[in-house]
């Protein structure tokens, strides 16, 4: 009986959820991300037009190679939100993908091309501003946390991100997670150039096997359409 | 002798033909400030820079004319004006004198381009043409604004927004002379023939004609893809002297906006 109900909801329930899609005020209304680079920020504004903007909307920042979700955080009454460059994403020249979920199925998404923030902030930027990026919340990638105990095969990074923190002192312990980051995304920098190789490839169109494939093809369906037409003439006796 | 005469003939027809048809466009008609922009939309900050072309020209038949220098050139977006007459560069436009300049998208934004040009003599017509000309480019996804008149003499306030058209729209439009409301002035429809695709099949069909209501109002059905500028005309109600007579002036109010095919899905 409950079953039934339930299922003699269901459509009721998406239709509803249809209308209200539709019955939605921003009805045409396009949501726009724009994001651009100032200093060592990604600023990424939000908005459904210059006076309707886009408040405490979510954005998830994305690698755009990968996919893998670097940070997130909500958009301020002016549709803003602003992110400083993580170290690791800096150092991986990963290009971004910026995807803003505004609600109600309103949803954009733009990209910020390594170069962008590269060209605007020296690598000393990303230096110095290390230590205050990872104690921050929403963007914690090579945060290092001093609780874990020393880790034997860690001496060596430990060493490196004492190093581009600039604190001086005793060099922080990693825990293994943040060192998996720190490993990844020096892969990431290292294997980067031959993504964009392949990326290249695959986006070459077709080659030359594929070519002569295709006339192969052609050559072989004609020979089967010659093939029937001579026969469809032969007299029959 | 009889066959010399008849390649005389032939060979002179064609120049027959060409000055015809010369006096036969040679009526007012089809006079057009230009600013046509290289894209008409901006999405890619990749390719945020957008080049314009600034001319005077007959856009239909795809003849120039040479332009001076104009007296104002430049870009509101949002209220903010930014002067862009020190970034004009000289230009060929349909092998005649005219101005480029290259303008740069950071954020978005709706920029409305304007163009202030010198009085043209036309003695043909025995007056001088102006035509204060704008194009509307938004980019990033921004598109409010489009409505706000720059505050030009005379002024075509689009009341349907002058970017992302189809082909087959109607487009209407607002003549403000003075910033009020113009009744009853013409309004000629042409379209930027570029690289002379189209050919009027005669010469009724070079512009089109249509005129404003008792609000300034006019509406015109875009046919097919591509640029279409929009040129109100009035009289200026000011003259100026040349060769010891007072010259009339013809004030355009010309907008241009293109209209587009939809992209059809690849099977």
């Amino acid at each position: 009986m409950k079953n039934l109900i339930l299922n003699r909801m269901k459509p009721v329930a998406a239709s509803l959820a249809f209308l209200a899609v539709l019955a939605a005020p921003a009805l045409a209304h396009r949501v726009n991300v724009f994001a651009y680079v100032e200093g060592n920020d990604v600023v990424v504004e939000c908005s459904y037009s210059r006076s309707e903007r886009v408040r405490f909307g979510e954005v998830e920042v994305l690698d755009a190679a990968t996919g893998a979700a670097l940070l997130a955080g909500k958009t301020d009454e002016k549709g803003e939100f602003r992110f400083p460059v993580p170290p690791a994403v800096r150092a991986a020249k990963a290009d971004l993908r910026i995807v803003l979920k505004a609600g109600e199925g309103h949803q954009n998404a733009t990209e910020v091309k390594a170069a962008e923030y590269l060209s605007t902030a020296p690598d000393a930027a990303a230096a110095t501003t290390a230590a205050p990026i990872a104690s921050a919340p929403p963007s914690p990638p090579v945060a290092p946390v001093a609780a874990a105990g020393p880790v034997a095969a860690a001496s060596a990074p430990v060493q490196t991100v004492s190093q581009t923190g600039g604190q001086g002192g005793a060099a922080p312990a990693l825990d293994a997670a943040a060192l998996e980051r720190i490993v990844e995304a020096a892969v990431e920098k290292k294997i980067a150039p031959l993504r964009a190789i392949l990326v290249a490839e695959k986006e070459k169109g077709p080659g030359l096997t594929e070519i002569v494939g295709g006339l192969g093809w052609l050559v072989g369906l004609a020979g089967i359409a010659a093939y029937f037409a001579a026969k469809g003439k032969k007299p029959r006796s | 002798m009889r066959t010399s005469r008849f390649f005389l003939v032939s060979a002179l027809a064609p120049a027959l033909a060409a000055a015809a048809l010369a006096l036969a466009a040679a009526p007012a008609l089809a006079h057009f400030g230009m600013i046509i922009p290289s894209q008409d939309t901006v999405a890619d900050k990749a390719k945020a820079k957008v080049e314009l072309a600034v001319s005077f020209s007959h856009p239909m038949e795809g003849n120039g004319m040479d332009m001076a220098k104009p007296k104002a050139f430049g870009v509101v977006d949002n209220g903010q004006k930014t002067d862009l007459l020190p970034a004009l560069k000289p230009a060929k436009v349909m092998d005649h004198a005219a101005w480029t300049a290259e303008y740069t998208f950071k954020k978005p934004g709706v920029g409305t381009f304007f163009l202030v040009p010198e009085p043209y003599f036309e003695p043909a017509e025995d007056k001088f043409i102006e035509h204060l000309t704008k194009v509307t480019v938004p980019a990033f996804g921004e598109e409010e604004g489009w409505d706000a008149p720059v505050g030009l003499a005379a002024e075509i306030v689009p009341l349907t927004r002058p970017f992302g058209n189809y082909v087959g729209n109607v487009f209407t439009g607002k003549l403000l002379v003075d910033g009020k409301p113009a009744a009853n002035v013409p309004v000629e429809v042409e379209f930027y023939n570029k690289d002379k695709a189209y050919e009027a099949p005669n010469e009724y069909m070079t512009a089109q004609v249509v005129k404003t209501d008792a609000n300034g109002v006019f509406s015109y059905a875009v046919p097919f893809a591509g640029w279409w500028g929009f040129a109100a005309l009035v009289d200026a109600p000011e003259t100026i002297q040349k060769d010891g007579a007072a010259k009339k002036v013809e004030r355009g109010a010309v907008l241009w906006a293109k209209f587009v095919e939809p992209k059809r899905k690849k099977k």
